[in-house]
């Protein structure tokens, strides 16, 4: 129980002795000392409704006894005064119910979305959740493209033809007899060599 | 026991007698109302009539979307607000003295014996807090009234006075301190003479 139904069951008009609430105001000494503030008022308005249950409980004890039409007529509405209904009064009646059955469809409405909004919610975290996967998941794509790219271009500069000049170098390692083809070999990794290095010293 | 709805279901299809039984049920409670607003009998009793006659007038517009006590209930505060602006311009110094032409009346109304609820509410307990909440502002007296006479919970007290559920708890929690305060110095006062 919180305060605010405390206070709640410290104003009712029957409950406010109830067990419960006696447990909270033993934890709570802020509603405690609000009972206690509001004791002279609470125990008066307790005393004029006892009074009224033991006086009702008594005209029933005595209508079990000498019940009379006349009598129950009298109690439920003495010849005081003169009733009347006017048509504004009347008016004034289906307007009230037209205002409490207006408030009850927006009550009714607010509900509704407020048991639509953990829905909503739930649906929304579901979506962006989505939309986060998915958005890594192109990051990912994208990371991958580039890698494939860039190792393809690596592949493919690994796939060309190496460089003359070290291939030359590796074969004479291995070969170390030089034969006519081979110089003819040599002359043309030279001039390669040259117009290669001439063209790039150029640009 | 049969409901409010089921009982206005029938009453509005022709069982006009069971609205007898919802009279029953009410009549009490909103007499103390009018009783401690108005400190006047006959007043009191005849707008609880008005109001159980209007509310028997206008049953095809209730809706069992909403309780039968709360219509009732705002039909009887709209009745008792027109009646005060009517007949009481000047409400504190009329309250206080239809109080006092209360306590000064010994003669009683020949053609109305009085009930036991009447009896219980003319004690002095029950009209000095009258007294009390007819000095508080009308709205927390109002609530005060709906909330212990009325036995009304803090939901249907805002429906009635067409506010707020926390305006309708302030006002109930401000008019009790005030009249706390008040009881606290009537006791003071007495112990002081004495």
């Amino acid at each position: 129980m919180n305060c605010d139904e405390a206070f709640d069951l410290i104003t009712h008009p029957t409950d406010h002795n109830c067990e419960e609430l006696q447990w909270h105001l033993q934890l709570c000494p802020r509603c405690l000392q609000m009972k206690e503030t509001l004791a002279p008022a609470l125990d008066t308005f307790q005393q004029v409704l006892d009074d009224a249950t033991a006086a009702d409980e008594l005209a029933d004890y005595h209508a079990e006894f000498h019940p009379s039409a006349e009598q129950v007529a009298a109690s439920l509405f003495p010849k005081t005064g003169k009733p009347f209904l006017s048509a504004e009064t009347v008016r004034m009646a289906e307007q009230a119910a037209g205002r409490l059955r207006a408030e009850s469809v927006t009550n009714q409405l607010a509900k509704q979305s407020l048991k639509r909004k953990p829905h909503q919610k739930r649906l929304v975290h579901a979506a962006l959740i989505l939309l986060a996967g998915f958005v890594m998941g192109w990051g990912i794509s994208l990371d991958r493209s580039e890698n494939n790219h860039f190792s393809s271009e690596v592949s493919s500069l690994q796939s060309q033809q190496p460089c003359l000049w070290i291939a030359q170098r590796e074969n004479r390692a291995y070969q170390p007899a030089k034969t006519e083809r081979e110089k003819r070999a040599a002359s043309s990794v030279v001039l390669s060599c040259v117009a290669c290095h001439l063209r790039s010293t150029a640009e | 026991m049969i409901d409010d709805a089921t009982m206005m279901k029938r009453i509005c299809a022709g069982e006009y007698l069971l609205f007898d039984e919802l009279v029953l049920r009410y009549r009490d409670r909103l007499l103390k109302f009018a009783w401690s607003k108005y400190g006047n009998l006959s007043a009191a009793e005849d707008l609880v009539q008005e109001a159980f006659l209007s509310a028997f007038a206008a049953r095809e517009s209730y809706n069992p979307a909403f309780a039968f006590s709360t219509w009732l209930w705002t039909i009887f505060l709209n009745l008792c607000r027109r009646h005060y602006k009517r007949e009481f311009r000047q409400p504190r110094e009329m309250v206080r003295s239809s109080f006092a032409a209360a306590e000064a009346a010994v003669i009683p109304e020949p053609s109305s014996p009085e009930t036991p609820l009447q009896v219980a509410l003319k004690t002095e307990q029950f009209q000095l807090l009258a007294l009390y909440l007819s000095e508080l502002p009308e709205v927390q007296a109002d609530a005060l009234r709906l909330r212990f006479f009325g036995g009304m919970k803090f939901t249907e007290i805002a429906l009635t006075m067409d506010c707020s559920l926390s305006a309708a708890k302030i006002r109930v929690k401000n008019g009790l301190l005030q009249l706390a305060h008040r009881f606290s110095e009537g006791t003071t006062s007495e112990g002081d003479v004495s």
